[in-house]
């Protein structure tokens, strides 16, 4: 409690709580685009957070975060095009409603559930978090290898629909990660003489090239037209929400839990948790025939679902240091820049921080209701926006954003170069989630992996010795043997 | 162009040889038989794994080598492809001489011209304008990046 009440000044400091707004009005913005992502918010607004002290930093990750998948509801319920793929489950539903002539039940009841579904993630990540932290503690070099490759092997083979391809992309971003000078031998790796690549590369410029340049390539590639805004009203929206939300209050709360839980598992994020949330919904409904056809109970679970497991991936993100999904993967790299190494180890030295995360979470949650009704008002105007404009400016920001972090063009170099080999591997049905997740956790994962190879005198049963350890490392071995057995035997060889 | 698995199969395989040879000079820690290159080739011996079981599946399933994108069909797509690329490529090599408002504002009125049409030429100059107006303010005075001026230094806020 203490710890809560330093923390409260930390985000109700007058320029805090702008940094939350504005960010806030980015993500919506973002959000409601198609084609822009969440990912690719958190992406652009890394080099602008890169000049901020961690509490403004990370809240304006937060506040973007969780507005960006509400707003993806927009496009998905006016157009039928998810703006963010957290909103992909549930698009064609949304749709069906505006066809029905009630967009602003669609949108009302996603922005409603979104709010209550942040609201009740922000809360599990407020409980769970510490007390798995207690439990963190006692972890050494060999736990964290084995939990850096659960979260890697759970990216790799969720992410896509493909394990082989998804492991690649992994492996991809853990060699893309050994560039540079070798932390424990000083040996300069794969630098081709370059004293610039001596430092790595740079997970900023990487990720953005990788979200976002990669999304403008596929943008003005793109060779089918965008559609038309349709010209529907949008009443009020807040008419008959109180009668859906009051009868779909058990799809609320199983929406909500469901999402936390998805979230928290490493691997997974926002938009796995909506579709498995719509799934649940439709298999215990009374009405399953209903859904489909513009039937609003599927967008009560899956609306609360995509926002509360925004607060779930924060989980093994703060406690572990283990991406849960790709916005926590850049997360944990800003962690990293900011100084606040995720861990167990940054709940007892700076808890007011983690604390302030908190808030922050729950003072998103409730600022998405006044920002959210805004810009399902404004919506019809946002979506009118030519994509074409947008692209240029997108890139002329990523170039700045990019030049910013150190200050040479080199990094637009590396932004070009990720950037042209992710929209390569996207377009060859390879996932880029897990190749930043390498990218992010590979110089960890290599330095518990030689710090215990040493303290074994190089004998690979030392990664076994330790009860947990041991646990850890088996699950992950059988999860590796599963996802290419059961991939062999759906492939009709 | 879109390759099949069995050659995308192949360039990770390929990626997974050079790391090996790339590695090879590298020494060992002392007192262990390991060193720098003992991470590097654990992956890449994953990585040849994988690689040899998307070329083993990409021969099985016997589709085509390769099929081109859609859009390298289209003239304008391809152009549109090559501007993106040939901005970035021009903005490194000479934004730091040009210094960033003539390069930016350069960049994007050439790709909103192309983009959007010159028709919307107005609006491609008053956006290309107010963007990299905006862009100096925040980067360059608020975030305090060391945009370069280049041949505007003696305008220089």
């Amino acid at each position: 409690m203490e710890t809560f009440l330093t923390a409260l000044p930390l985000v109700f400091d007058p320029y805090v709580l702008m940094v939350i707004v504005l960010s806030g009005l980015f993500g919506l913005f973002m959000g409601a685009i198609p084609g822009l992502s969440a990912t690719m918010a958190t992406a652009l607004l890394v080099p602008v957070t890169f000049f901020m002290a961690p509490v403004p930093a990370l809240a304006a990750i937060v506040t973007a975060t969780a507005m960006a998948i509400f707003a993806g509801d927009l496009p998905g319920a006016l157009l039928r095009i998810p703006g963010t793929p957290a909103s992909a489950a549930y698009t064609d539903e949304a749709f069906a409603l505006t066809r029905k002539g009630k967009a602003e039940l669609a949108l009302g009841t996603g922005l409603a559930a979104a709010v209550i579904g942040g609201l009740f993630g922000s809360a599990v990540l407020m409980f769970t978090a510490p007390m798995l932290a207690q439990v963190a503690k006692n972890f050494s070099s060999v736990e964290y290898f084995w939990l850096a490759c659960l979260g890697l092997t759970c990216a790799a083979f969720i992410s896509g629909s493909d394990p082989v391809k998804g492991a690649i992309s992994l492996l991809l971003g853990l060699l893309i990660a050994t560039i540079g000078l070798d932390p424990m031998s000083g040996q300069a790796r794969f630098t081709f003489g370059s004293v610039e690549l001596m430092g790595g590369i740079s997970f900023i410029p990487a990720m953005i090239g990788m979200f976002a340049l990669a999304e403008v390539l596929r943008a003005v590639t793109a060779t089918t037209p965008p559609p038309e805004v349709p010209q529907v009203a949008i009443g009020n929206v807040f008419r008959g929400l109180g009668g859906v939300l009051s009868r779909y209050r058990k799809n609320l709360m199983r929406g909500s839990l469901i999402g936390a839980a998805v979230g928290a598992l490493p691997g997974a994020g926002s938009d796995i948790a909506a579709w498995i949330s719509y799934a649940v919904s439709k298999k215990f409904s009374r009405e399953p025939e209903k859904f489909g056809t513009g039937h609003v109970e599927g967008l009560v679970d899956a609306g609360a679902s995509n926002n509360a497991a925004l607060g779930g991936t924060w989980v093994p993100a703060l406690v572990f240091g283990i991406p849960g999904d790709s916005i926590t993967a850049i997360v944990i790299g800003v962690l990293y820049l900011k100084g606040m190494n995720p861990g167990p180890t940054v709940f007892l030295q700076q808890p007011e921080l983690i604390y302030a995360i908190f808030i922050t979470f729950i003072l998103a949650n409730i600022l998405l209701l006044p920002l959210g009704f805004m810009a399902i008002k404004t919506s019809k105007q946002l979506l009118r926006i030519h994509r074409m404009v947008l692209m240029p400016v997108i890139l002329l920001f990523c170039m700045v954003g990019t030049f910013a972090i150190n200050n040479t063009v080199f990094g637009i170099g590396i932004l070009l170069v990720l950037g042209l080999i992710a929209y390569l591997m996207e377009e060859h049905g390879f996932p880029i989630a897990p190749a930043i997740l390498g990218l992010v956790l590979g110089p960890l994962l290599e330095d518990s992996f030689m710090t215990t190879m040493i303290k074994n005198d190089g004998n690979p049963l030392g990664f076994f010795e330790r009860p947990i350890a041991a646990v850890l490392g088996l699950v992950t071995i059988a999860i590796w043997f599963s996802a290419f057995r059961t991939r062999r035997k759906r492939a009709p060889a | 162009m879109k390759v099949s698995d069995a050659i995308s199969g192949a360039v990770f395989l390929l990626l997974a040889a050079a790391v090996f040879w790339f590695t090879k000079d590298f020494r060992h820690m002392p007192g262990q038989n390991y060193g720098a290159s003992f991470f590097p080739r654990t992956i890449a011996t994953c990585m040849a794994g994988l690689g040899l079981l998307l070329v083993i599946r990409g021969l099985r399933s016997g589709g085509p080598w390769a099929v081109p994108f859609d859009w390298l069909r289209s003239p304008r797509h391809v152009a549109n492809f090559a501007l993106v690329v040939a901005v970035l490529v021009l903005y490194i090599l000479f934004s730091d001489w040009l210094g960033f408002p003539i390069a930016g504002f350069a960049a994007l009125l050439v790709l909103l011209l192309w983009l959007r049409g010159p028709a919307h030429w107005l609006q491609a100059l008053v956006v290309s304008a107010v963007c990299v107006v905006g862009m100096q303010a925040f980067f360059g005075e608020v975030l305090r990046v060391p945009l370069p001026w280049g041949l505007l230094q003696s305008v220089a806020w």
